[in-house]
């Protein structure tokens, strides 16, 4: 099954959103080797050099790191990974402060609605 | 010679209609190129004159360094053409051996391995599949060969959903970088994360030659739409 | 890979073509049995001219044109011009094969109606031939042969002017074969009559069919037609 892509940001970095989340959410776990390119790029249903683009990317921010031979490895430190669990819940709560705001509530509204629908 | 396709001035008529008009461009190894644009745009007629199945009226394409229509230039293409080609009289089996007889480059396992996971009876005549079956075929046959250049025209079209997700899966696994590949296509929504540049045609003549990323980060909006936009009626 | 192309062609065809081949020899195998055994061995020598005719004028030619038109002209060119060759080596491989099969189907019919008579074999391994006589006999057995392939040159290269018609091919073949076959016939008998004249005679006889300058011609059209349709067939190459 292709993996859900929008279209209106470039593909390479709804690859690595997708990445990042599945590193959080515990598919892929610290010290885990990631499949090759080209397996990913079947999975996701993506051409295999927009793929690596992606995975050099997260490269690149030490979240992955690769060894000559055998491939890809998820970071075995786990500040980064919940430094980066922080940064994507930041990023869906301000997405949904937002929206919120958009509908009229004030952030103490905001809190008392989330709140009352938790505890349902 | 670094370009595995190198097309300069090349233009095609029939009678008063044009149907190239001047097209250059060049493809270097390692690239899946969608090149899209509405019917009657040029891009079947452009691929036939790449196979050497089509003479144009003048420039000139170099296959790998080969002009169209020699062996070696034929040699370096995996062509799917836009329709069945096969002769339906023969078995799976029959054409599988003739691909290895001709090919050089025709790897048999990969596609027999192709041919037990698509569940087909190696034994079966052509023309006992179904079309959808016919098509796997024929794309199993081009994709089992190691060539340096991949032309699929119309690899998805007329085919149910759950066969494109295979033929696109199929492409993806078996691509090598050191190859390139070009997919003609209307169905670019469907191709789209696939590619990784795009060529625009429009009456014969290429409007736009860009990466996918880009087209996205700089238009904001996906080929598909930028297509619609484009060619709008 | 001109080889390999008329290998894989040849392999291809030889089921049908094998088949066709073999039953031109039983039939004379079988009409000479019968013919040796009845009290009307004419009958018997009818059916054998007859079949032949049939066997020889229609089946094969159908069988192998239709190979050769379809794996060229049709949906399967995008396979067969896809091929590792350039046009010319794949189109002359496609005509070699033809002419192959042309020859192999005249020698069945020379064994086939070799074998309405063993006794004739028979008697000139007893009794000898004059060298001179034989050498005639073989002499006018090839400018025979020559002149049929000749008229398959001619199919072949009508079929290809016919596809330059996108959708009148047959028509246009058909059309083309008929005007080469009159033109190919009337040439022969002028030839004919030259000869016949030259010698002073009134009546023809096969020396005057046969005749040098039929040899000549035929050997000039089957080169003329070969090299037309291999040329127009690459150069003019149009596949919708």
């Amino acid at each position: 099954m292709p993996w859900n892509l929008n279209s209106d940001s470039p593909i390479f970095v709804q690859i690595i959103e997708h990445l990042k989340i599945d590193i959080v959410s515990g598919k892929y776990k610290p010290g885990d080797k990631l499949p090759s390119v080209r397996d990913l790029a079947a999975e996701a249903g993506v051409n295999p050099n927009t793929m690596q683009k992606a995975l050099s990317d997260l490269e690149s921010t030490g979240l992955v790191h690769s060894e000559r031979t055998s491939g890809r490895y998820i970071t075995e430190d786990d500040n980064m990974i919940k430094n980066l669990r922080k940064s994507l819940v930041d990023v869906q709560i301000e997405k949904f402060f937002k929206s919120m705001e958009k509908l009229g509530f004030t952030g103490e509204e905001i809190l008392e609605l989330v709140k009352q629908y938790a505890e349902k | 010679m670094n370009n595995l396709l190198e097309i300069q001035g090349l233009s095609k008529t029939y009678g008063s209609v044009t149907a190239l008009n001047d097209v250059s461009l060049s493809i270097e190894p390692g690239h899946i190129i969608g090149l899209l644009g509405p019917n009657g745009s040029g891009k079947t007629t452009l691929i036939k004159i790449i196979c050497g199945l089509l003479q144009a009226n003048s420039g000139t394409v170099l296959v790998d360094g080969n002009p169209a229509g020699t062996a070696d230039s034929r040699a370096a293409i995996s062509y799917l053409p836009d329709q069945t080609y096969l002769d339906g009289n023969m078995t799976i089996k029959a054409i599988v051996e003739m691909f290895k007889y001709f090919y050089e480059d025709f790897e048999e396992d990969r596609a027999m391995e192709m041919i037990s996971s698509l569940n087909l009876n190696p034994n079966a005549k052509l023309k006992t599949l179904s079309k959808g079956n016919q098509e796997k075929v024929q794309l199993m046959l081009v994709m089992s060969r190691r060539a340096k250049l991949y032309i699929l025209d119309e690899p998805i079209a007329g085919v149910d959903p759950a066969a494109r997700d295979y033929i696109l899966r199929t492409i993806i696994s078996n691509y090598e970088p050191t190859a390139s590949m070009i997919i003609a296509t209307h169905l670019i929504s469907e191709v789209e994360p696939v590619l990784d540049e795009a060529i625009f045609l429009q009456n014969g003549s290429i409007k736009l030659f860009k990466p996918i990323d880009d087209i996205r980060a700089e238009e904001g909006m996906s080929v598909d739409e930028l297509f619609r936009e484009v060619y709008r009626c | 890979m001109l080889g390999k192309f008329i290998k894989y062609d040849l392999k291809k065809t030889a089921p049908v073509m094998g088949v066709l081949c073999g039953l031109t020899i039983l039939l004379g195998v079988f009409c000479s049995i019968f013919m040796h055994v009845s009290q009307n061995p004419g009958k018997y020598a009818l059916y054998e001219l007859l079949g032949l005719m049939v066997l020889c004028v229609v089946s094969p030619l159908y069988v192998i044109t239709q190979y050769y038109y379809k794996s060229l002209y049709t949906n399967e060119g995008y396979l067969t011009f896809t091929l590792p060759a350039n046009n010319k080596m794949i189109v002359s491989s496609k005509i070699i094969v033809t002419l192959i099969w042309a020859t192999i189907f005249c020698a069945s019919v020379f064994i086939s109606l070799v074998a309405i008579t063993p006794e004739s074999v028979v008697h000139v391994f007893k009794e000898g031939i004059d060298p001179k006589a034989l050498l005639m006999i073989i002499y006018l057995l090839i400018v025979m042969f020559l002149m049929g392939l000749s008229g398959v040159m001619a199919l072949i290269f009508s079929i290809c002017i016919g596809s330059r018609w996108r959708n009148h091919s047959t028509i246009g073949s058909i059309l083309c074969f008929f005007v080469l076959g009159i033109t190919l016939l009337s040439v022969y008998l002028k030839n004919l009559g030259m000869s016949v004249a030259h010698r002073g005679d009134i009546f023809w006889g096969y020396e005057d069919l046969f005749c040098v300058p039929n040899l000549i011609c035929s050997i000039v059209l089957i080169a003329v037609f070969f090299v037309a349709t291999v040329n127009i067939t690459s150069k003019k190459l149009n596949l919708d």
